[in-house]
């Protein structure tokens, strides 16, 4: 893993990185801030502000301290030079395009994705004009051929929802700096704890906070950070940050701020105008969450491991998908990206196909039946009928969620108890 | 502090960067502009706030004002020397200015973002 601070070492960060004692009162637990507004000095001082020459608060749908905290966090954390927090996942992935798209122009995805993110890509963008391109997430190649003069992104999936799929990082990442656009990956089911994409050559992280982050299902949220690497300036491809924006009286935002220049606009002009602000209880909340994130997810991993070897040696199980089983042909690419673990969330097949997946569901008696990941409880579903159901049958089965899969997000209970639920449950098929 | 030839002059590290500043107090800004949205603007009242002393020079606005300080001509006609000329103005223009520069005794000289001449690099290296 790549080394974040010349200091101290990627648990400390997520415990300290952006959470120093409020200067005002000592406390040493982050405060929530729970305002609206901040007082300005003078006039000048609130022209300043408002002219983006001066940090500091104006209003929270722009900026609030405690979620200014937590994006310094996140951003520390994938070794990022800014980040801006979302109100959720989605508004993350839509954020994140908003200054490279317009009207017309296409948005190379990978086919493995969460089910929400084939829709909101392939269905609902249209209304936009932004056209995403689906590829074989398995196949760098097919990125390649797909990308066109309208290219002006790459949008891929870390660890993808629900199967587990380990995509070649480092290959996109060289078809996206061919092609002159940003890579930008979907890293929550990783989490920087297990791999951080900026290493790999990507150039925007997204996440769902709501899931291992947050961790205990309580806070729904999301995240754009910003490598700080891609050369905006002077770049004809993406006027939003290249040339004066009359969204901000004829402000260039890649002249005026350099590296920081992803991050002042989505800030400045993605969430003011689209205004999907994250609350500052639930930053608070996923800064909570954090600070225990390396610890969570030794356990989430080791676990995760340990109930797939015992799911591939059921009678009553046709398949496993998880990178960590050398049977999986995701196992090497794990081994490269995620050595630390591959997660755990993954799929598994049962005989019988749906009718026998959804007595599973009513048999188990630890594991919760919900539509979320990454939660300190076990959790399980059946996605065909659920988060990949307004797919189509084609598009359910290429993104590794046909009639016959159920999901499992392992938490961090005894082993045992979660192995001898699934057990039972099996048994009872 | 490392020598200036050995540094990669697109990514300068923090530690760098701190060390030129500490011994920074006075700046003359070459192409200041009055504009509040370019760039130049931008640092002029950053670095004001701050608490540097920043001369603004811009023939075009000799003797107006841009954030509160009177606007001169060129380098040579300010009145005493300077610690650091930082300039905004095409990169052409760097080689006469990093002479100007030497010549009223700037120990620094800062080329912005997205403006690069190799060689008004080296010289002024050279004159250490
Ligand atoms: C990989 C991935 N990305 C994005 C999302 C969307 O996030 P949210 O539900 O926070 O909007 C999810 C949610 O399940 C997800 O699993």
């Amino acid at each position: 893993m790549k080394k974040l601070h010349p200091e101290y070492g990627f648990n400390t960060l997520a415990v300290h990185s952006g959470t120093a004692p409020d200067p005002t009162t000592g406390a040493r637990s982050f405060p929530i801030y729970q305002t609206t507004a901040y007082v300005f000095d003078d006039a000048d001082h609130a022209a300043s502000l408002f002219n983006l020459q001066e940090p500091g608060f104006i209003y929270s749908r722009l900026t609030n301290p405690t979620v200014a905290a937590l994006e310094e966090k996140l951003a520390t954390l994938e070794g990022g030079r800014g980040g801006t927090v979302t109100s959720s996942g989605h508004a993350a992935e839509t954020l994140a395009l908003f200054p490279l798209m317009a009207p017309g122009m296409e948005v190379i995805v990978a086919d493995k994705l969460y089910g929400g993110t084939i829709n909101l890509m392939g269905k609902s963008y249209q209304k936009f004009g932004w056209n995403a391109v689906f590829v074989d997430t398995d196949n760098p190649e097919a990125f390649r051929k797909a990308v066109t003069e309208k290219t002006r992104a790459i949008f891929i999936e870390n660890l993808a929802n629900p199967g587990g799929v380990v995509v070649d990082l480092e290959a996109i990442a060289k078809v996206a700096e061919e092609a002159g656009v940003p890579l930008i990956v979907d890293n929550t089911m990783a989490t920087p704890f297990l791999c951080q994409p900026f290493e790999w050559g990507a150039d925007l992280v997204v996440h769902s906070t709501t899931k291992f982050l947050s961790g205990q299902g309580n806070a729904v949220g999301g995240v754009v950070i910003d490598s700080g690497k891609f050369p905006w300036l002077g770049n004809s491809k993406f006027p939003s940050l290249s040339a004066p924006s009359p969204e901000y009286n004829g402000l260039t935002f890649a002249e005026t701020f350099g590296d920081l220049a992803y991050t002042m606009y989505s800030h400045a002009i993605s969430l003011r105008d689209l205004g999907c602000t994250q609350s500052p209880m639930n930053a608070w909340i996923t800064l909570n969450g954090i600070e225990t994130l390396p610890l969570r997810m030794e356990r989430h991993c080791s676990n995760g491991l340990a109930v797939a070897k015992f799911l591939e040696k059921q009678a009553n199980v046709e398949w496993v998908s998880f990178a960590g089983l050398e049977s999986s042909p995701y196992f090497e690419l794990g081994k490269k990206y995620l050595p630390e673990g591959t997660g755990s969330v993954f799929t598994f097949g049962v005989k019988g196909g749906y009718e026998s997946g959804l007595k599973m569901l009513e048999a188990v008696k630890l594991f919760s039946h919900v539509a979320n990941i990454g939660d300190t409880r076990s959790l399980i579903l059946h996605p065909a009928s659920t988060t990949h159901r307004q797919l189509t049958e084609e598009q359910r089965i290429a993104a590794g969620a046909g009639q016959e899969v159920i999901r499992l997000s392992i938490g961090i209970e005894c082993v045992e108890d979660i192995i001898s639920d699934l057990d039972q449950a099996l048994n009872c098929l | 502090m490392p020598d200036p030839a050995s540094v990669d002059h697109n990514s300068y590290p923090d530690s760098y960067i701190r060390e030129i500043l500490k011994n920074v107090r006075s700046i003359a800004m070459v192409g200041a502009s009055a504009t509040w949205n370019r760039p130049s603007n931008f640092v002029m009242k950053y670095l004001l706030k701050k608490g540097f002393k920043v001369i603004p020079v811009n023939p075009g606005a000799a003797g107006q004002k841009i954030c509160g300080e009177t606007v001169f001509p060129d380098l040579s006609s300010l009145s005493g020397t300077v610690d650091m000329v930082d300039i905004f103005r095409p990169a052409e223009d760097a080689p006469e200015l990093v002479e100007e520069a030497i010549k009223i005794g700037a120990k620094v000289f800062w080329m912005q973002l997205g403006i690069a001449n190799e060689e008004a690099a080296t010289e002024p290296r050279r004159a250490g």
